[in-house]
């Protein structure tokens, strides 16, 4: 493999993760609520997800179990948010440490084992392709989904009735229950949602990515994809842009140092937080973003 | 549910002895139970909690320092709440602070007496603190970004830049290669009560907690945050100027975490390290949650919390579970409140 390859494949690998927590989080703040709670869903997903596929060496179980783990932590954020009014930031931010304890709790038997089956397809022809053969047709069916995700739930989202429904209740819910609909219901179902994207982005992770479970080894990449939901100014195909421009800073650094190029790992572990920073600087300032109605009122606080 | 049975649950909600009763028991079942699933004996597992809090001066002296800091953290949360914001950046505020209570007690204090280098490492702290709650402040009055967001990437951010530093510049020279700074001058150590490592630090606490308080309730200062936190557009039409009150609320709050920080390194621990004080700013955020956002009776949460996480540590030795397996029981006593919603005034 030359070193573009290399870089590409770390890219998406990196990014892949990141990818399905931030079409979670974009359909639960289309519909009007900001699920940080993608962190401890895709936390729960990680640990529960990989201690699945490490008992049964069933990968499609254990996708299915952390869906639902991870679809689980968005109910609590839904009821907390929904039902009982709890600030959208802090419940999702509390709901980490609940992951934490439990993930520590059930994951516990599990930070010596690693998991060494191969899931790798390889597409025929296309993996044989140069440079972007390797990196892009030699992957995991969650790899190959997450290509196609972005463009799933843009049709999802802006060519159907459901679709129209979630971004009606995070604009004007009057409307929606004008049209005989219950925006709570609606609104339950995208965090939710959000919750089950993100719980599979976390088995991808442990399972594909570090073929590992590690104590709080998601490490704010759930608050990192709901800051780049902003990033993408609630688009779903930018998503592309913004889970892969996290990845390719990670492959780079990692190549970098790969190189002996003298960086500081810790550094260069902090340059993805950083760089997510900086991205919401430059967003806010180059152009007004498409912000949902009833985002704007968290967001900016005053006006 | 019939007409009747939900009336009969709110009125049973409304009860203050029931709410207390239920916010202590569910949780204590829930996890309880929980144990029963993974093998253990519950009735056992409680009983290590108890005695590791109650049952050994040193154990409840380590309580009284945990409390010290969660009480200074949870107040970091606090103070934005009440003017509509949301500060989850405590664990970074808390470590920059200490970081630089740290450099200044190892450089420029290093040979001042007492009275005068205790206080001004306690200010290098708050400002430290300060300065790293003031970049989310910034970042909103200039980008309009949340400052939730933000603050909780500036926490991962702190860690790794004081790794950086500890691993780098910052390494003691004679610390056998630990990422670790220099140790601060005897002389600007605060002294250890009753042979625990309890020390002065629990006083500052509780009467900076009681402050805050008076300053909320009875003055004109406090009178202005909690017309913000009350209804953020009657204040803008009073006259208030909102943002600049948010925005010194918010830095001061860092001020408290870093003021936390500043009592670590001078109390306890005597240099900076990789480790010291993780996760106390993370939990004072529970412990403001817990209690409603309430500054007074956050000291009696942050006791609480203390206590659990002293008792996580004996869990983990006498049971084999993890210590964060307490952060369980923590957010369930949490979630519990949260769920119940509060009580409604009759």
């Amino acid at each position: 493999m030359n070193d573009l390859t290399v870089i590409l494949a770390n890219m998406i690998a990196a990014g892949t993760p990141i990818m399905y927590a931030l079409l979670g989080d974009m359909i639960s703040q289309r519909a009007g609520v900001i699920s940080l709670s993608v962190e401890g869903s895709m936390l729960v997903g990680a640990c529960i997800g990989f201690g699945v596929a490490y008992s049964t060496e069933s990968m499609i179980l254990a996708v299915i179990i952390a869906g639902i783990m991870g679809g689980m932590v968005g109910l609590l954020q839904a009821f907390l948010v929904i039902d009982r009014k709890t600030n959208m930031m802090a419940s999702g931010f509390v709901l980490m440490f609940f992951a934490q304890g439990l993930t520590a709790f059930y994951g516990r038997n599990l930070l010596s084992v690693s998991f060494r089956k191969t899931l790798v397809y390889p597409i025929p022809f296309l993996s044989e392709l140069p440079v972007i053969g390797q990196a892009l047709f030699n992957q995991d069916i969650l790899t190959y989904i997450s290509f196609i995700l972005p463009v799933i739930v843009w049709f999802v989202l802006f060519k159907t009735k459901l679709g129209l429904l979630v971004c009606s209740v995070g604009e004007k819910p009057e409307v929606t229950e004008a049209y005989g609909h219950d925006p709570r219901k609606i609104r339950y179902g995208a965090v939710i949602m959000a919750g089950v994207l993100a719980g599979i982005g976390g088995v991808q992770m442990s399972c594909i990515y570090t073929k590992g479970w590690a104590n709080g080894m998601i490490n704010g990449r759930g608050f990192i994809a709901s800051a780049l939901v902003i990033l993408c100014s609630w688009k779903p195909l930018r998503s592309y842009m913004a889970a892969y421009l996290f990845g390719l800073a990670q492959a780079l650094l990692v190549f970098l140092q790969l190189k002996g190029v003298p960086i500081s790992m810790y550094v260069t572990m902090m340059l993805p937080y950083l760089l997510t920073l900086a991205a919401l600087g430059v967003i806010s300032i180059s152009k007004k973003p498409s912000m949902p109605e009833k985002i704007k009122v968290v967001s900016t606080g005053t006006d | 549910m019939s007409k009747a049975g939900s009336e009969y649950m709110d009125k049973l909600m409304n009860n203050r002895l029931f709410r207390a009763l239920f916010i202590i028991l569910f949780p204590v079942t829930v996890f309880g139970i929980l144990l029963l699933t993974e093998g253990k004996n519950p009735i056992e597992t409680y009983g290590v909690i108890l005695n590791a809090v109650f049952g050994s001066r040193y154990g409840f002296g380590e309580v009284v320092v945990q409390a010290t800091y969660l009480i200074l953290t949870s107040l970091t949360a606090i103070l934005p709440y009440r003017v509509g914001m949301a500060n989850a950046g405590g664990e970074g505020q808390m470590a920059i602070g200490a970081l630089c209570t740290a450099i200044a007690g190892t450089t420029f204090l290093s040979r001042m007496p007492a009275v005068i280098g205790i206080p001004l490492m306690m200010l290098s702290g708050m400002a430290g603190g300060a300065i790293w709650a003031g970049i989310p402040v910034l970042c909103k009055a200039k980008f309009r970004m949340n400052e939730t967001l933000s603050s909780i990437l500036m926490n991962y951010i702190s860690t790794y830049f004081i790794s950086f530093l500890l691993y780098g510049i910052l390494k003691d020279p004679k610390g056998w290669n630990y990422p670790q700074t220099m140790e601060v001058a005897g002389q600007l150590r605060f002294r250890m009560l009753f042979s625990t490592r309890a020390n002065v630090g629990i006083l500052i606490s509780i009467l900076v907690a009681i402050g805050c308080w008076y300053i909320l309730q009875k003055t004109k200062i406090g009178f202005t945050i909690r017309t913000i936190g009350g209804n953020t557009t009657a204040a803008v039409y009073s006259g208030i100027n909102v943002k600049l009150v948010q925005s010194a609320v918010f830095t001061s709050a860092g001020a408290l975490a870093g003021l936390a920080g500043a009592i670590l390194i001078i109390g306890v621990e005597g240099r900076m390290r990789v480790d010291s004080g993780t996760t106390m700013g993370f939990m004072g955020f529970l412990a403001a949650g817990i209690v409603n956002n309430n500054p007074l009776l956050a000291i009696l949460s942050a006791f609480l919390i203390a206590g659990l996480n002293i008792a996580g540590n004996a869990m983990e030795i006498n049971t084999g579970l993890p210590s964060a397996s307490i952060q369980i029981l923590i957010m369930l006593v949490l979630l519990t409140i949260m769920g119940m919603g509060r009580r409604k005034k009759a």
